[in-house]
């Protein structure tokens, strides 16, 4: 095949791309051709490493000669592979290559990579006190070994393959032989291969594509930015999954417990521990059913409020113009307003406008009797417990079914949140992740339940992944 | 898409539902309900002041919740003083108030205003369901500057 590659048709490859460029290189009298691509590869390197040794070092009398000694470390460079074809030599060049064709013997690669990426920063989202602060990059090699440094084990493995028609990510799929079960790493696989897309490139795409786009609102893969979180679901038998260009790294399968699990849970005494595990369980139900148990209450059943209580709030209703249901949900809908708005402003105006937004207009609002105090303390403090959540995607759809639950509540009182509720059990014990039942953890709880268990305890892993090992420590 | 048509239809019909809710803000919560007579009327009265009249029971409360600015809402009620031409009434009233508004039997003037907090503190003890059968019931005098409430006298 390598034979048949020609200047013309490389240089046909990215037709007149500004980064696209080309040298020509006289070797032993013969004429070579060199490609690169500006950005990607480094001119200092390419100098150095690839034209230098050229000039300086490489001989033969023929061309083919002169192509097994540049194979054969005749050029200065660690990596040198040959391409086969012109696809090859595509996949080199947007990788950081340099590629030197030798006309009818073959085009060979050097790698030259540029070395402008993003050093390793703390965590963003996820922080800790007391744990490492290495998140991962975009760069999915800084992330392989940001891994491989937290775990020494050559049992870890690192199937590496391209999804993507047009963007060819390169995807990354780690496990711990021996650990993880085999048939969750060819499921993982199967569902890489399976995949037929445009892009890659953003973590809607590689979610949905990976877990065949279910009609639900919860994450069925777990993301993290810490490579220890993503170490100990290795750990626990489970599959990863890097993408370059994401600073994440995915596991699966996930459950409800492991989406309920915080960093932080391991940096502090189990006892600390299992209390802010009890208080987080906690803020998820009060997050998703405390305004719709408002609506409930204050709509239908007046009478399950405490009567001093009652008379205050009903003080501070008389004058509202619109109705608890109204109320709450307007409420609901100007707090995810905000939320939204903070995102996509920058960060220190974004501050600026959530403060403005949750004190000055909501202490206004209430003054102006618009709404009544008791509304927007319910609606505050369920969205408080919604960030207390650990996890993005699962606050996300408790978020959605918050607002399904309070339209319920209006409509039926209690009658309707306990309906929703119903669906909601419903529909969370249909989910399941490569297999394992989403609501795993509660259907076992031996393990690993609502509390976290002193380290001497923890001996066996989640079955629910069906590791090969299930114990963790003798 | 069915699936979301039938959820669309469930949400209807919780909207068609036979029970409407009543907003927070029209509610008139009562915590004490005196019931008299005066001369062959039935008089009720709230702590918060609101006074219904009428020859049954029946009567008096809707002439009640008809003076009453909002909802009445007897379900808030925490204390039941009837007088002792009133007891009779005890099997209705189990009907309309909940079954654990403590009942007390009031003799002589009194006065509404300061029987709630007193009643809080000082709770008769016997529950309204259990008053219909009972020969004993709490009595309540007005005292100068204040109640008293006595416990098991036979009626």
């Amino acid at each position: 095949m390598s034979q048949f590659l020609t200047d013309q048709d490389i240089r046909a490859l990215f037709g007149n791309a500004g980064d696209f460029v080309t040298r020509e290189l006289t070797c032993q009298g013969f004429t070579l051709y060199a490609y690169a691509i500006d950005g990607l590869t480094s001119g200092a390197d390419t100098s150095e490493y690839v034209f230098k040794p050229f000039a300086d070092h490489l001989t033969g009398e023929t061309m083919q000669l002169l192509y097994n000694n540049a194979l054969r470390g005749g050029i200065y460079n660690s990596v040198a592979q040959e391409c086969r074809d012109l696809q090859e030599v595509a996949q080199k060049l947007v990788n950081g290559f340099c590629v030197v064709l030798f006309p009818g013997s073959g085009a060979l690669a050097f790698e030259v990579k540029t070395g402008e990426k993003r050093s390793l920063s703390a965590p963003e989202v996820e922080n800790t006190v007391k744990g490492p602060k290495d998140a991962f990059t975009e760069t999915v090699r800084t992330n392989t070994s940001l891994i491989r440094r937290h775990l020494r084990t050559p049992s870890l493995r690192l199937d590496e393959t391209k999804v993507g028609r047009k963007s060819l990510t390169n995807v990354t799929v780690a496990w711990l032989d021996g650990v993880t079960a085999p048939d969750l790493v060819e499921r993982m696989k199967d569902r890489l291969h399976s995949i037929d897309i445009d892009n890659f490139l953003t973590p809607g795409a590689v979610e949905e594509s990976v877990t065949g786009s279910r009609a639900t609102a919860f994450p069925l893969l777990q993301y993290t930015e810490r490579a220890d979180t993503f170490c100990l679901g290795l750990l626990d038998g489970r599959v990863g999954l890097l993408v370059d260009g994401l600073p994440l790294g995915y596991l699966a399968p996930v459950d409800l417990g492991c989406l309920m699990d915080s960093p932080e849970d391991l940096s502090r005494d189990y006892l600390t521990a299992s209390c802010i595990r009890v208080l987080r369980f906690g803020a998820l139900l009060t997050s998703l059913l405390l305004p719709g148990f408002y609506i409930a209450l204050t709509v239908f059943h007046q009478q399950m409020i405490p009567l001093p209580l009652l008379r205050a709030m009903i003080e501070s209703k008389r004058n509202v113009p619109l109705s608890s249901g109204w109320e709450v949900l307007s409420l609901l809908i100007a707090f995810e307003l905000l939320q939204e708005s903070g995102i996509h402003l920058p960060q220190a105006v974004g501050q600026s406008v959530s403060t403005v937004g949750g004190i000055v207009v909501g202490t206004a609002a209430v003054e102006a009797g618009f709404i009544s105090p008791a509304a927007l303390i319910i609606v505050s403090l369920s969205g408080i417990c919604g960030f207390a959540l650990p996890n993005r995607d699962l606050a996300e759809g408790i978020r959605i079914w918050r607002f399904g639950l309070a339209i319920l509540g209006a409509t039926a009182g209690l009658f309707g949140v306990t309906a929703g509720l119903i669906a909601l059990s419903i529909h969370l014990g249909g989910l399941k992740s490569l297999d394992v039942p989403y609501l795993s953890p509660f259907q076992t709880n031996k393990d690993n339940g609502i509390l976290r268990k002193r380290m001497q305890h923890r001996l066996f892993r989640n079955p629910a992944g069906s590791p090969c090992s299930r114990r963790r420590q003798r | 898409m069915k699936r979301w048509l039938l959820a669309a239809a469930l949400v209807l019909l919780l909207f068609m539902l036979p029970h409407p809710g009543t907003e927070l803000g029209e509610l008139h919560p009562v915590s004490l309900l005196l019931v008299e007579l005066e001369g062959r009327e039935i008089r009720l009265e709230t702590d918060t002041h609101m006074i219904g009249r009428g020859e049954t029971l029946d009567a008096a409360l809707r002439n009640l919740e008809s003076t009453t600015p909002g909802y009445l809402f007897l379900d808030t009620a925490e204390n039941l003083v009837l007088r002792s031409s009133t007891l009779f009434l005890l099997p209705e009233l189990s009907q309309c108030l909940r079954p654990n508004v403590g009942v007390c039997v009031a003799e002589g003037p009194l006065q509404l205003d300061a029987l709630p907090v007193f009643l809080k503190i000082h709770s008769p003890g016997l529950p309204l369901s259990g008053a219909v059968d009972e020969k004993s019931i709490p009595i309540l005098y007005e005292t100068e500057g204040g109640y008293l409430l006595e416990n098991g006298k036979n009626l």
